[in-house]
């Protein structure tokens, strides 16, 4: 039985709906131009990129799958995100390609290939960029409802009408303001976030016990529970995955770069790196947390019920726990905190795809430029098609297994060949059309092959790993390693006079 | 053990405490640059007519 209350809870989330509405609706009148729409006139400062990257990487979606990293793996699920601030923390200092891809003057990372590569490239890593976000982003809405259902208490019949309402709301003003609302309810959202999740914490923290929730993950995990190279279900592998994706996607994840790319200038997108990337830490960790907390405090009869649906167990163990500890009031702050956390996420990735579905996907078929009017009112059918994607997504696709595993596997549809292709653009004067093509098609194969074996054979994602030892975390380094070697021995077998 | 628990802790520790302070300290500082971003975009410093800026080589 979930203690929210109605009127006091739904008040606290009715007002902060109302703010974010008006303050996302009011900064529409600024955009006259796609350059306004997509990277908010490139005038973003250091402090509004760093709630807006920070709100963007923080969705209900990651809440849920790093508590469930928590109960799954104690406090080594939190790996991830030590490793991501580590790759967010160097690049942001030595400017490793954002320096040369921010000073390039594009608006998508597609089009600064198409300077190097060809327009057939830049076309091409459009689609795979697409591809891999919007079936990464498929899930999203589901997962925000289910917790939105979960925390409320609300009969799960309802799920259907809360992913509307969630999409319908960020869909208004993302439509209407493009990126200048973005960044604005980020600013919003970022506060609200961070205020909900630290009480909900210094709560938890206060009534688990650091001791218990350390003596839980002892007693699960054992040694494990701390380091994950010693994880029976994670190990080596696991870490190396994990490090090559999030290098890979401080590199070139959409949402990430398009900080970079409406900061005010290179310094400062450089300096918007620096300045997050210790909350990649606290991404992980704080849900984490929660997680662990679930797993301790969670009774044998709720655990019961839990593993009567074994594909949402691990997935729903902490909103059921979060359900029934928090207070009228607090309830209704973590609702608000975990919807501002969506809209902030959901609103991001609608407006970055749309930017390389309209500048990359579809601009290399338009014959001549389009009025500026025309480009914002193509964007807006953009984002809007976007969002319908996501309502029959999230009803119809089944996910198995680990939500972080389906998450970085569907990354890295594009994250191995786009951070090889930045690398080399970027570093590499041989670099050249043929090994880009070689890179994308080898980058994209591994992961979704693993996703259609994952749906097509029977016994699934066991099947595979049990009978032919092909694993999430093998194809994600296959398919990092394959793209590097792919660029370089077809770029070097092109002969030279053929230029891209 | 002991070595892990006293990292994870501290971990937790200064998560908590840097996510504490960075929040109010945006919360501040962001308010500033919302301002600077509207007032600039309302001056009409952009002009919606002017060419894309050219995209260099970064090689």
């Amino acid at each position: 039985m979930s203690n929210f209350s109605w009127l006091v809870d739904g008040s606290i989330v009715g007002l902060y709906l109302v703010v974010t509405m008006l303050a996302g609706l009011m900064v529409r009148k600024y955009v006259g131009k796609v350059e306004h729409f997509l990277v908010a006139g490139r005038e973003m400062n250091l402090f509004l990129g760093i709630a807006s990257l920070a709100a963007t990487e923080f969705g209900i979606v990651t809440c849920m799958y790093t508590a469930q990293a928590g109960y799954e793996f104690g406090f080594a699920g939190a790996t991830p995100g030590i490793l991501q601030a580590l790759a967010m923390l160097v690049i942001g200092i030595t400017g490793f390609c954002v320096k040369p891809l921010r000073n390039s003057g594009v608006m998508t990372i597609p089009e600064l290939f198409e300077v190097r590569f060809g327009k057939f490239i830049r076309w091409l890593s459009g689609v795979v960029i697409v591809l891999g976000g919007l079936l990464n982003m498929g899930v999203f809405l589901r997962i925000g409802g289910e917790f939105l259902v979960l925390v409320s208490g609300m009969d799960e019949r309802y799920l259907v009408i809360t992913m509307t309402a969630l999409l319908l709301m960020v869909a208004i003003y993302t439509i209407v303001g493009g990126m200048l609302s973005v960044l604005v309810t980020d600013f919003l959202q970022f506060i609200v976030m961070s205020v909900g999740l630290l009480a909900v914490t210094y709560l938890i923290l206060g009534r688990v016990g650091w001791s218990t929730i350390v003596e839980t993950v002892e007693r699960t995990h054992g040694a494990g529970g701390f380091n994950p190279f010693i994880h029976p279900k994670l190990g080596f592998e696991y870490v190396l995955a994990q490090a090559l994706v999030q290098v890979a996607a401080t590199l070139t994840w959409q949402t990430t770069i398009a900080r970079l790319l409406a900061a005010k200038d290179t310094w400062t997108g450089q300096k918007v790196y620096i300045g997050t990337s210790f909350f990649f830490v606290c991404r992980f960790l704080i849900p984490g947390i929660w997680g662990i907390a679930a797993l301790a405090m969670l009774s044998p009869a709720q655990q019961g019920l839990l593993a009567s649906d074994p594909n949402t167990a691990t997935l729903h163990a902490m909103p059921v726990y979060l359900s029934t500890i928090l207070p009228i009031g607090l309830m209704g702050l973590l609702v608000a905190a975990m919807l501002a956390a969506d809209m902030s996420t959901d609103s991001s990735y609608m407006i970055t795809w749309a930017a390389v579905i309209y500048n990359d996907i579809l601009g290399p078929f338009r014959k001549q430029k389009c009025s500026e009017a025309t480009g914002l009112l193509i964007n807006r059918m953009i984002v809007a098609l976007i969002g319908v994607f996501l309502f029959f997504y999230g009803l119809f696709y089944k996910l198995e297994g680990g939500l972080w595993d389906y998450l970085t596997t569907t990354g890295t549809v594009y994250l191995s060949s786009m951070s090889v292709l930045l690398i080399a653009c970027c570093y590499w004067k041989r670099a050249n059309n043929w090994g880009a093509t070689a890179a994308i098609i080898v980058g994209a194969a591994f992961p979704i092959g693993y996703l259609i074996l994952e749906k097509t054979i029977p016994g699934g994602a066991v099947t595979l790993h049990d009978v032919y030892g092909f694993t999430q975390d093998r194809a994600k380094i296959s398919s990092f390693a394959l793209a590097g070697v792919s660029m370089v021995v077809f770029s070097l077998l092109k002969p030279k006079t053929r230029s891209a | 053990m002991e070595l892990y628990r006293w990292f994870w802790g501290l971990l937790t520790i200064a998560a908590l405490v840097w996510y504490s302070t960075i929040t109010i300290y945006i919360a501040y500082r962001g308010v500033f640059d919302i301002q600077h971003l509207l007032k600039t975009l309302s001056r009409g410093e952009f002009n919606p007519d002017a060419p894309e800026t050219p995209v260099k080589d970064p090689v």
